[in-house]
């Protein structure tokens, strides 16, 4: 097992503790006084303040760099500035705190609230060379335990891999595998978030290139810094002659601790009832939070606490090979690849109760039996899902549990019942998936083709199992 | 006591004064302690822990769970009490450096006389690596909290740690060479 370690220091840490005799405890009257003292006072406490804002530390240096684009800025662009300025100055600004660097050290905070994960105060720690090609990214809850780890070195690439959406439960392994392995497995990044209309864009987003870390805002933001046209206060992003999103800037804002900021709405140019708000400091420049909002409701906010220039001799030079405590390092690279040719990742459905074709009702047990062949991965999670068929792109899909399966051949037998209240009566198609998550999105490694297993559900027919 | 214990006991604490005397018997030593070690004089590190506490009572109501435990909260405040009396002392006193400055001929020959290697070497490294060292080996702590009490993550705290002890190692190393030539020259 690989620990985060400073073992090489085990045996003096060892003798510091033991060297110290306990420390003396607080004089009794002493104690007593203050405690009495301290009583007195509590009745004259000022009342809790009506409104609480999480407050960001703002590096002494940004002041100097944001005032001078203040100055700068206000001739020689139109005021005031549309979504499309503002943010790119911030991006310009961001770049600068860490000109030059060797390497960049960037931390977060996020919140969650999207269902099956809820955090609170779970910290992103992201060490990346400027290009993004060497990176170290964690995302650890409040409490300590790992949420998400993926790290590229040279030829080395690490990744923790997840059966539920990321953050729903601790990491307990990481996988190592070559930079070739982990392109072959078609494994989506971090969190695959370039499509704006991905609602897991609110974590960060490291996914520039295959295996490549953001190096600046607009990738964290899921947007890019080209092709705008602004209208006023709007600003509409094309990608190949078509709309794909839009920046509103909305009225600056006072937070509670008298800061003010810019406030920047991003939205998709089509569809989901999705945005993106972004806060950036009025007077520095520097993002201040990105929250996200899924049919109103907030889904996940993501706070910049701090980004340091770093000299390469500020990381030990086993940096890259030192884990947190308590996780398994499995080393993929240890296992025989499979011939590139021949294998691909697949499953089929060997058999289906009851016979496709017939009326079901919530009493029937549907059983599957399904064969898997998971090459590129460790491990995925397999599900049979129902998708209606009169409604295949808007409707609803009703999961299975999912299964655990991992890299080789093998069979999963599936039993479930529908569930009436979520399901409308018609015809429903079956499906199988093999996937694994980037950030809430399950990503299909391998699917089976629905189209000749269909039943008529709740539509009256009785089925004799 | 367990972490949702203790933030029922906070929450309430932001209303009922028994809450707080709760949270006072329970971290009254141990603020002491550290202050104690922090300052290296009884009189400052009582100072030192009823300021923490008329600030951490003035500041109650504002404070929210959010990531940072109230323990390490309150050693964050006794850290800056600490820091600000020994500023305080050095324009007082310049030459009665406390453990959070360099160490003076003083300290040092106080430490000398100790049998302890290890903590002569402490002794002998900068007031940051003193500090650092005492919270890891010294206080009931986790990383987390240290890392919140310094304002710093948890894997930036691993690289200072292991520098720290590097550098301990290097003071104790020579403490030992000097040792063992003084022994040979019995």
């Amino acid at each position: 097992m690989t620990q985060l370690k400073i073992n090489e220091n085990d045996d003096l840490a060892e003798r510091l503790k033991t060297s110290s005799t306990p420390p003396p405890k607080a004089p009794v009257a002493y104690k007593a006084g203050l405690r009495a003292r301290l009583l007195s006072q509590y009745n004259t406490l000022p009342a809790r303040p009506a409104r609480l804002w999480l407050t960001v530390s703002i590096l002494v240096g940004l002041a100097v760099l944001g005032l001078t684009f203040v100055l700068l800025w206000s001739p020689l662009g139109i005021w005031p500035a549309s979504a499309a300025e503002i943010l790119q100055h911030a991006n310009t600004a961001l770049a600068a705190q860490t000109e030059g660097a060797a390497l960049i050290y960037d931390r977060f905070v996020l919140d969650i609230q999207t269902g099956m994960v809820v955090q609170e105060g779970a910290a992103i720690e992201l060490w990346h060379s400027p290009d993004g090609q060497q990176f170290r990214y964690q995302l650890t809850a409040a409490d300590g335990s790992l949420l998400y780890f993926v790290q590229r070195s040279g030829d080395r690439f690490w990744r923790s891999f997840h059966n539920l959406p990321v953050g729903a439960e601790p990491v307990r392994q990481i996988y190592q595998l070559s930079l070739d392995q982990y392109r072959q497995s078609n494994l989506p990044d971090a969190f695959e978030g370039q499509n704006i209309s991905d609602m897991t864009i609110g974590w960060l987003d490291i996914n520039g290139e295959h295996g490549k870390a953001c190096t600046d805002l607009f990738c964290l933001l899921g947007i890019t810094g080209e092709e705008w046209q602004c209208q006023g206060k709007t600003c509409t992003q094309f990608r190949d002659g078509q709309p794909i999103a839009e920046a509103l800037l909305l009225d600056d804002e006072q937070l509670a601790d008298g800061q003010t900021v810019h406030v920047i709405e991003i939205h998709p140019s089509l569809g989901l009832d999705w945005r993106r708000v972004t806060q950036i400091d009025a007077r520095t420049l520097a993002l201040v939070e990105v929250a996200d909002f899924d049919r109103g409701n907030l889904v996940d906010r993501l706070r910049l606490i701090e980004r340091q220039a770093l000299a390469a001799t500020d990381i030990p030079n086993d940096f890259y090979s030192t884990f947190p405590a308590g996780i398994e390092l499995v080393d993929m690279q240890a296992v025989p690849e499979p011939t590139p040719v021949s294998r691909t990742n697949r499953m089929w459905i060997i058999s289906v109760s009851p016979e496709p074709g017939t009326a079901v009702d919530e009493q029937t047990e549907f059983v599957v039996e399904v064969g898997y062949d998971l090459v590129t991965l460790p491990e995925a999670s397999l599900q049979v899902m129902l998708w209606p068929a009169f409604n295949w792109f808007g409707g609803s899909t009703e999961n299975s549990d999912p299964v655990n399966i991992t890299q080789g051949e093998g069979t999963v037998t599936v039993r479930f019942r529908v569930e009436p209240r979520s399901l409308d009566s018609g015809q429903w198609m079956l499906q199988t998936s093999l996937g694994t998550f980037s950030g809430n999105q399950l990503i299909f490694l391998a699917t089976t083709d629905w189209s000749e297993y269909q039943w008529c559900i709740l539509c009256g027919e009785k089925v004799t199992p | 006591m367990t972490q949702t214990n203790e933030q029922t006991i906070i929450q309430q604490a932001q209303h009922d004064p028994q809450a707080f005397a709760i949270l006072y018997d329970r971290y009254i030593d141990r603020i002491y302690a550290y202050t104690l070690r922090q300052t290296g004089n009884e009189a400052l590190a009582q100072d030192a822990t009823s300021a923490t506490f008329e600030k951490a009572l003035r500041h109650l109501r504002r404070y929210r769970w959010q990531g940072q435990t109230f323990c390490a909260w309150l050693y964050r405040i006794a850290r800056n009490e600490a820091i600000a009396i020994h500023r305080k002392q050095r324009f007082l006193a310049p030459l009665s450096l406390g453990r959070l400055g360099e160490p003076n001929a003083e300290q040092v020959l106080d430490t000398q006389l100790q049998s302890d290697d290890v903590q002569l070497a402490l002794a002998r490294l900068p007031g940051r690596d003193q500090e650092l060292l005492i919270l890891r080996f010294y206080e009931d702590l986790s990383n987390a909290e240290i890392a919140s009490i310094l304002g710093c993550s948890v894997q930036s705290l691993y690289v200072r740690v292991h520098r720290a002890l590097s550098r301990l190692r290097k003071e104790l190393e020579a403490i030992e060479n000097v040792s063992g030539e003084v022994v040979q020259g019995e």
